[in-house]
Formats: C-alpha cells, sequence, structure tokens
C-alpha cells in the first residue's frame, strides 16, 4: 500500500503523555522510497525512522514517559510517607502530650524533608482520620511546624477548613496548630477564627495564640 | 481573694454552659480533663488577676523529660467558691513541678471531690470564668528566664530543650570572664 501526501493523525494512545498534550500529533510522511514517521509533542520531538514501505497502523505499544517514572517515584514516596506517619501515630497517647510532641516533630521533620509529596500525604491521612480527633492533633501539629516554604500556604488551608469542622476537638486541634505557624496566613486565619468565634471558648483561645 | 488555677489539656468545655447539665449528658472529656487520679484535682494559687505567677507556672508545668514546650491553657475557680458555695474539702500539698520555689511556696493545693456531683458542681465553678492560654512563645520566654533566675534546675532540662531555647533564641551561652590569678612577682612576694 502506497500513501501520497502527508498524513496527520491525532495521537489518541490512552495514558500516553502526547495523548494527553494539546496539539501533539504524528506526522506520517510517504517518500515510497522508505517511511518516517515524525512524533512530536509539546515536551519533544522524536524521528522514527522505518524501512518498509507501508503504512503505520496504530500502535499496540504503550510510551514509558518521564512523567510515569516522576508518577512511580511519586506514588512510592506517598506510600513511604504514610507508612511513617501512620507508624508515628500508633505511639499516640491521651495523656502523655510530651510523648504526642516528639511524634509531631517526626511528621514534621518528615515533611520538611520530602516536601510535597509528604505534605500531600499528610492532609490525605488526616482525612482518614477525621473521625480520630486524638491522633488528629499530633498529625496536624506536625503538618504546621514542617519548615517547607512551598507547601505552607496550601498546610495552612488544609488547617483552616478543619478549623470550620463540626466537631469541636479537630476544631480545637487545628487552631492549636494554626497557632504553632509564623506564616502571615497561619496568623490571618486565627484572627479571623477569633472574629467568627467572638465570645465563644475558641474566639479566646485563637486570639490567645495570636498574642 | 486568690483564685486556683488549674491547667487544663482539652475537653468540650465550650459545650458547657453555667446552669447545666447536672444529669448524665454532662460530657464526659470535661471531667476527664478535670480529674486527677485518686479524685482529685491538683490546682496552683495565684492572684485575682493572674499576674506574672500565672507565667511562672505555665513554664513550671512541663515534666523534666520534656524536649519541647508547647501552649498552656488554664482554668480558674475562686478561693470563695470553692470553700464556701461548692463546700469542697481542700488541703494544701507541696507541688511536684520542675520549680522548686514555686513547689516550695505552699501554692499547690488538692480539691478532693467525693462523688460524680462534686466533679460537676467543681467544672461548673470553672466554667464561670474565662480561661486563659499562654502561647508556645510565652512559655519559652518564661521558662528561659525561670532558667535564668535559677527557679528552673538544670537537671530538669532535657539537653534537647535546652537546644532549642538556644536556636530560637530564648536563650543565649555567654562565657564569664576568665579570673586570672595574679602572678607573684618579686615586688609582692
Amino acid at each position: 500500500m502506497r500513501h501520497s501526501g502527508a498524513l496527520t493523525y491525532l495521537n489518541t494512545m490512552p495514558g500516553g503523555v502526547m495523548g494527553n498534550a494539546t496539539g501533539a500529533g504524528v506526522l506520517v510522511v510517504d517518500t515510497s522510497t522508505f517511511l518516517s514517521v515524525n512524533s512530536n509533542s509539546s515536551t519533544g520531538t522524536m524521528v522514527i525512522t522505518q524501512s518498509a514501505n507501508q503504512a503505520v497502523a496504530s500502535p499496540a505499544y504503550t510510551f514509558s514517559t518521564t512523567v510515569d517514572q516522576y508518577k512511580r517515584i511519586f506514588s512510592a514516596q506517598c506510600d513511604r510517607v504514610s507508612n511513617y506517619i501512620f507508624g508515628q501515630l500508633e505511639y499516640v497517647s491521651r495523656s502523655d502530650d510530651e510523648q504526642n510532641e516528639s511524634i509531631s516533630e517526626g511528621i514534621a521533620n518528615v515533611i520538611s524533608l520530602v516536601g510535597e509529596p509528604a505534605a500531600y500525604t499528610a492532609f490525605v491521612e488526616a482525612k482518614m482520620l477525621k473521625d480520630n480527633p486524638g491522633m488528629l492533633g499530633p498529625l496536624f501539629i506536625g503538618i504546621a511546624t514542617a519548615d517547607h516554604k512551598e507547601t505552607e500556604q496550601d498546610r495552612v488551608e488544609a488547617l483552616r477548613r478543619y478549623a470550620g469542622d463540626e466537631n469541636y476537638r479537630v476544631r480545637r486541634a487545628a487552631i492549636r496548630a494554626l497557632g504553632r505557624m509564623e506564616a502571615p496566613a497561619a496568623q490571618q486565619a486565627l484572627k479571623d477564627i477569633s472574629r467568627q468565634n467572638q465570645g465563644a471558648e475558641l474566639g479566646q483561645y485563637a486570639a490567645a495564640l495570636l498574642r | 481573694m486568690a483564685l486556683f488555677a488549674r491547667k487544663s489539656r482539652g475537653g468540650n468545655w465550650e459545650s458547657l454552659t453555667a446552669d447545666g447539665p447536672f444529669d448524665l449528658s454532662f460530657p464526659t472529656d470535661v471531667l476527664a480533663d478535670m480529674l486527677d487520679g485518686a479524685n482529685e484535682v491538683s490546682v496552683w494559687r495565684v492572684e485575682d488577676p493572674p499576674g506574672v505567677e500565672l507565667e511562672i507556672l505555665a513554664a513550671a508545668l512541663h515534666a523534666k523529660s520534656v524536649e519541647n514546650l508547647t501552649d498552656v491553657t488554664f482554668r480558674f475557680i475562686s478561693d470563695w467558691q470553692v470553700k464556701e458555695k461548692l463546700r469542697l474539702q481542700m488541703r494544701q500539698t507541696p507541688g511536684e513541678s520542675v520549680d522548686t520555689p514555686l513547689n516550695k511556696s505552699g501554692a499547690h493545693w488538692v480539691i478532693e471531690t467525693n462523688c460524680v456531683d462534686d466533679a460537676i458542681r467543681l467544672a461548673h465553678g470553672f466554667k464561670q470564668r474565662s480561661p486563659r492560654t499562654l502561647n508556645r512563645a510565652a512559655v519559652m520566654r518564661r521558662f528561659a528566664l525561670s532558667i535564668q533566675e535559677k527557679r528552673i534546675s538544670d537537671q530538669n532540662i532535657a539537653p534537647r530543650l535546652w537546644k532549642r531555647l538556644i536556636d530560637d533564641g530564648y536563650l543565649a551561652v555567654v562565657a564569664e570572664p576568665e579570673v586570672v590569678a595574679e602572678q607573684a612577682t618579686p615586688a609582692n612576694r
């Protein structure tokens, strides 16, 4: 089978990065002597030269892209952090604040070290532990006291959302954690909470943590 | 009039109103926050309104092994309310804080609660006054000051807490001026 002229196909491989990339396509050029396929995406271009003089059928192979590798690495980091956080939270004590403080410090350290995968995994863990305020307290402090600027805004926002939770203990734990952050956004959140809960204990608590 | 202060660790005190409930629906986490072992409630006597002694107390109420300090919330009840209104028994005991002068000052008292009704009435008594929270920075500042004033002995401070106090700028290590012994010279021999 021969082709004349140039044909352009939209790459629709499921999961392939080029399939997702805007404007990505495969250009098939038939010169009768050999077929060349110019595959390009928004991130790169590769040229595949085939000696067969035949039409290129829809490929059955899958690309292993850099993004796939990043996904795997990110996913593995999240798994490891998740295991670590759960391992730490197993030692939460209902009566020993000092022990809980060291658990929080461990979680904060891993967020500081690993960054985004750890911070967002901690958010997921918090969501899963929503009905267990005893464990949420140390986790919130860990999220708050991590030293990682890039996730700071997201961490404040997450804690701020929990500060509006229907469970009093979750609200209090979130406010306490916000009180441990030095970010201006955290201070602003405490001011807002203090204003919204004026006269109530939690409002006073938020105001006290600001001083 | 003096007040008795108690360190509060949690409990849904917000759900408690001054006039109820006095029945089985009373929040148990409030009781758990208030009661110590053996039906006793440990309190510290402070001035009304509380002054610097409350900060000293906040710094003092940490375990020896603690490696970090946190914010502290106090709840208050007047001595008149405990003794005259609630008619609960009190006794003075030596304190067990890390602040030795505070322990010796006779500020530590124990309120005895013989039944659940006593505990519930006492919780309502604590609810009548606003709690006061000292944030972590204030506690760290006062802890450093208590070390400087030798209220808290260095034996009661974990090494990592020392480091944290210095790293965070609450304490500075200052070398004492070296005393050089006067050398004997032929003139003063």
